[in-house]
């Protein structure tokens, strides 16, 4: 068995909240809460949850492009938070970030070749390597060579994407955080950024750690699917397993409420009650049991840990066993 | 937390700046050195004796401390001293100079932003039309014209040239205008208050028009539309009043600058004000009406600050007191 | 509100008819000769991508393409009842928006002012179309929040838009736009910035609506699943033209334009799994819209183009042989057109 590219063990992501003339501390949001996960070489994991869940700000601890107020994050061995600054540097040409809105992420007053070749730069390398690189990864994203001299605003949707994720590839990273990287894009663009983030990965044998809302967009990219629910981990699994069998609650909402594609089967039924709890006063017990329809005093009392229940699928549900022993309540795939 | 809370609190932090403000002033004026040497020293037939006592005879002689709150305790009570130069008392000449400069200050403010709102509703909601860059253009120059110039330009016009106009003070020495005092001082406003309005319309425009524009491509604004509502009702009811948040800070600072600007506007029109009154002690050395001065003038500018503040609380509900 | 509508009578007359509409900006041909029609009770959707003219198609039915950039310069919108509202003027126009057509839109973080409590903004609604006392009107906006599924509807009525979150927005939105009982929504993407828990709220909100009031829905959006969940029939729009338009079943079973059939392969989970993990994508973008080329829309991207393409734009027309209830703008369903 190899060993992960990857490690983040308990990682916790906290925000103090000030009020008050003084500025004084009013509470903590703790956007991300004892995470755990790994991701192997040339595997895909994918983060899902609503907005608000900590799902971007955890791919953010792990970049250490946003400090981590606990926990551990190990990359090829290294241990990340514990990194000076030249190290750290050298870590970041290995792990990089495609973000989601390609129009924003972009700087309008930079060349296509000077956004890509920035990377080039600043770890050192010669004009003539930084050329033939930008030129080299152009062409990879299915741009070619003769975008380099032109401007983000001059691209589409598409191709501003295409172009973040050059720079994201700029120096061969091992492992590039997408953050929801198609859904600022038209469906039929969607696709083909979807299909160059699969191909790239094939050819280079990436490993990515895709956060995203679109369920039926995860079940056909991920390798293994992680559900966040206000900071936590709720539920993680093999995509086939997670789609096949859901466990937790909220993965079986947040699927039925996914709308499928036929007409014939609608979801106006499956609707659950409610909103995301506020993170700063998050309920008590499990996080989830205000909008829970199963849930017991145990839920309201006590959270529940994540727990394996089959290989390499974790629920954080007190009554997980129940669901897993009743006869999986929506075996039919998303259609 | 309560509006009325959050009053108390600012009211709280305004008295202490103002305190502040005599601590800094008070030291300042002490370190120039004892007023009295610096009066009298040159002059013919001034020996030590006589500068002693009439150090003493002001109170000069105690301790730093001493003396700090002595004078804290009277202004506290309002009373600033006496006028080295003027021999009067320094609170009555704050009043009256004070009431000259909020004669013309007030009507200048309030005109200029009833005006500005007119322009920049007729501007915003014609974007990059002829008549969009034609109250750009102006509000440009007007913004950028030096105070004294536009001053001598209209004496020039309406009191040289036309001479329906009087050039200077704030009343006729004999024969009021149409024989009424009310009249005539009046009539005495018009220039210098021209002359602000030009000026604070100018810069409310420029900022009021782009803030507007901004607001009217919002999404709420296309909903109101679609809702139904007149265009006037969209525009000055849903519009304006979300264009105005930007624009209230500057207004809190207008009513600081129109205590910086008030020596120009009041020395080009020989405006009895406080203005050139601060101006003259300043050139004599009048200690205790410069202090008194002083002091009035940053109660006024902390008063402006306290109200732009409650002014924000009470148009933009996003603001979350505390 | 209105008292039970049978369906059978609603089905027969349309509430709004759309005919031949044109709407440029400048050189950009954004809607270019669009119609459609919508039944009381009836839910049309109007799908497309960014740049298809859609949400300009809305915005000419409203009357509110911003004159300063762009003009409805061809074709007929009939609204039941109000006859053609083309060439009203900006007062006659107004009386119609909120009353007769209430509209929603996409973003409710920005689409409330956030300087009036909400209840306000509905009660203002209501208060500019009918003769209605300013306590009653509060009353009535209390009653509609209910309506819209918002808890404690009496205290949410004094909140600011701030204090709410996106989705009870939206049904704020909502409650504005069914204020005055109109005979069409319009709804421009309205669940697409929302989560999916909220937005299957939306949706079951919006069709119960429908049912209660028996008004016709426009509901414009760029997602085929949304379109599964709410829709009777369907316009595809493409580079402002609709392409395929059809009852929902036959459209999404039986896609026949190529772009309505791309479009639905490049939605995940749609196309059957292969070996090879690729979406079937549409390659290529949308062609410029102030520089149209000769011939069919789509043929630079359309996989099944041939000579005819190329030379003139295909009519919307039923499809030869096919379903009379549906209509395709493609060569390949002109009898004798394919080579």
């Amino acid at each position: 068995m190899t060993a992960p590219l990857l490690e983040v063990e308990d990682l916790d992501v906290h925000f103090p909240v000030f009020r008050g003339p003084l500025r004084r501390r009013a509470g903590t949001v703790r956007a991300v809460d004892g995470v755990s996960l790994r991701v192997m070489p040339g595997e895909t994991l994918a983060l899902v949850g609503e907005s608000g869940c900590g799902k971007s700000t955890l791919g953010r601890a792990v970049l250490r492009l946003q400090e981590p107020s606990g926990g551990q994050v190990r990359f090829e061995g290294q241990d990340l938070l514990h990194l000076g600054k030249r190290d750290l540097k050298a870590a970041r040409r290995r792990m990089r970030m495609v973000f989601q809105d390609p129009h924003a992420s972009l700087n309008p007053r930079l060349r296509a070749a000077e956004i890509i070749g920035e990377a080039f730069t600043i770890h050192g390398c010669t004009r003539a390597e930084r050329d033939a690189g930008v030129a080299e990864l152009l062409t990879l994203v299915g741009l070619g060579p003769d975008f380099a001299q032109r401007f983000p605003h001059e691209f589409s949707g598409g191709q501003r994407q295409r172009l973040g994720i050059a720079r994201a590839l700029a120096l061969h990273p091992s492992f590039v955080v997408c953050d929801e990287p198609v859904s600022a894009l038209d469906v039929s663009v969607q696709a083909q950024i979807v299909n160059l983030l699969m191909e790239l990965q094939e050819r280079l044998g990436l490993s990515y750690l895709f956060i995203s809302h679109d369920l039926h967009l995860v079940e056909f990219i991920a390798d293994r699917v992680a559900v966040m629910y206000l900071g936590r981990i709720v539920e993680t699994a093999p995509a086939a397993a997670l789609f096949a069998g859901p466990l937790h609650p909220y993965t079986r909402a947040l699927l039925a409420a996914s709308p499928s594609i036929d007409p014939d089967r609608r979801a106006a039924d499956a609707v659950i009650e409610g909103e995301l709890p506020s993170p700063l006063n998050p309920p008590s017990g499990c996080a989830f049991h205000p909008r829970c329809p199963h849930a017991t005093d145990q839920c309201r009392a006590e959270m529940p840990p994540l727990a394996a229940l089959a290989t390499g699928h974790d629920v954080r549900c007190w009554h997980a066993a129940d669901w897993m022993a009743a006869a999986p309540a929506r075996a039919e795939a998303l259609g | 937390m309560g509006t009325a809370r959050y009053i108390t609190r600012r009211l709280i932090f305004a008295v202490c700046l103002i305190w502040g403000v005599s601590v800094i002033l008070f030291a300042m004026i002490n370190a120039i050195g004892n007023p009295i040497e610096i009066l009298l020293a040159e002059r013919p037939g001034i020996t030590d004796e006589i500068i002693e006592s009439v150090t003493k005879y002001y109170g000069l002689d105690g301790s730093v401390t001493d003396r700090y709150f002595t004078w804290l305790w009277a202004i506290v009570r309002l009373d600033f001293g006496t006028s080295i130069i003027y021999n009067l008392p320094v609170s009555e000449m704050l009043v009256i100079y004070g009431m000259e400069t909020l004669k013309i200050q007030i009507p200048g403010i309030v005109i200029a932003l009833f005006v500005s709102v007119m322009i920049s509703v007729l501007a915003a909601t014609r974007q990059y039309s002829k008549v969009d860059f034609g109250v750009i253009a102006g509000a440009m120059v007007g913004h950028s014209l030096p105070g004294f110039l536009l001053g001598i330009i209209l004496i020039l016009i309406f009191s040289y040239w036309l001479g329906i106009l009087p050039s200077y003070g704030a009343y006729s020495t004999r024969n009021p205008v149409m024989g009424s005092e009310v009249i005539d001082g009046l009539w005495h406003m018009v220039l210098p208050v021209s002359m602000l309005v030009f000026f604070n319309t100018a810069t409310l425009t420029l900022l009021l028009r782009s803030s507007l524009v901004d607001v009217l491509r919002q999404d709420f604004i296309t909903a109101a539309r679609a809702s139904g509502l007149p265009e006037r009702r969209v525009v000055f009811g849903h519009a304006l009043r979300n264009a105005f948040i930007p624009v209230l800070t500057y207004l809190g600072i207008l009513f600081g600058l129109m205590l910086g600007t008030a020596p120009v506007t009041e020395t080009v029109f020989t405006w009895p004000g406080l203005g050139a009154l601060y101006i003259m002690a300043i050139q004599q050395l009048d200690y205790p009406l410069i202090m008194g001065a002083t002091m009035i003038i940053t109660v006024m500018l902390v008063t402006a600050t306290l109200l732009t503040d409650i002014a924000y609380v009470v148009i933009d509900p996003r603001i979350r007191l505390g | 509100m209105n008292a039970m509508i049978d369906p059978a009578d609603v089905r027969s007359a349309s509430v709004l008819e759309v005919s031949g509409l044109e709407t440029r900006f400048g050189a950009v041909r954004a809607v270019d000769g669009v119609s459609f029609a919508v039944a009381r009770g009836e839910t049309l959707c109007i799908v497309g991508e960014s740049g298809s003219g859609k949400s300009a198609t809305a915005l000419s039915v409203m009357g509110l393409i911003p004159s300063g950039s762009g003009r409805v310069a061809a074709g007929s919108i009939r609204l039941a009842g109000h006859g053609e509202l083309r060439g009203l003027s900006d007062a006659a126009m107004a009386e119609i928006r909120g009353r007769a057509i209430g509209m929603v839109f996409q973003e409710p973080m920005t689409s409330l002012n956030p300087v009036f409590r909400v209840g306000t903004q509905i009660a203002e609604v209501m208060r500019r179309h009918e003769d209605i006392s300013r306590s009653a009107a509060r009353d009535r906006a209390v009653d509609l929040l209910r309506m819209v599924g918002i808890p404690s509807p009496e205290s949410r009525a004094q909140d600011y838009p701030h204090q709410l979150s996106g989705g009870m927005r939206q049904r704020v939105m909502i409650a504005m736009a069914i204020a005055c009982d109109p005979m069409l929504i319009l709804a421009d993407e309205p669940t697409t910035a929302l989560d999916v828990t909220i937005q299957a709220q939306i949706l079951a909100l919006i069709d119960a609506l429908k049912h209660r009031l028996g008004s016709g829905i426009v509901f414009i959006t760029h997602d085929l699943r949304v379109v599964a969940q709410i829709a009777q029939q369907v316009c595809v729009m493409y580079a402002g033209v609709v392409v395929e338009r059809a009852p929902v079943r036959a459209l999404l079973r039986d896609p026949l334009h190529p772009y309505t059939v791309g479009l639905m392969a490049s939605v995940p989970g749609t196309a059957p799994r292969s070996g090879l993990r690729r979406l079937p994508a549409i390659p290529g973008t949308v062609p410029n819209l102030a520089a149209l080329p000769k011939g069919c829309r789509f043929r630079n991207r359309c996989p099944r183009a041939f000579a005819l393409c190329a030379e003139a734009e295909p009519p919307l027309a039923v499809p030869a042989n096919g379903d009379p209830e549906r209509e395709v703008r493609c060569w390949l369903y002109v009898e004798g057109a394919a080579a």
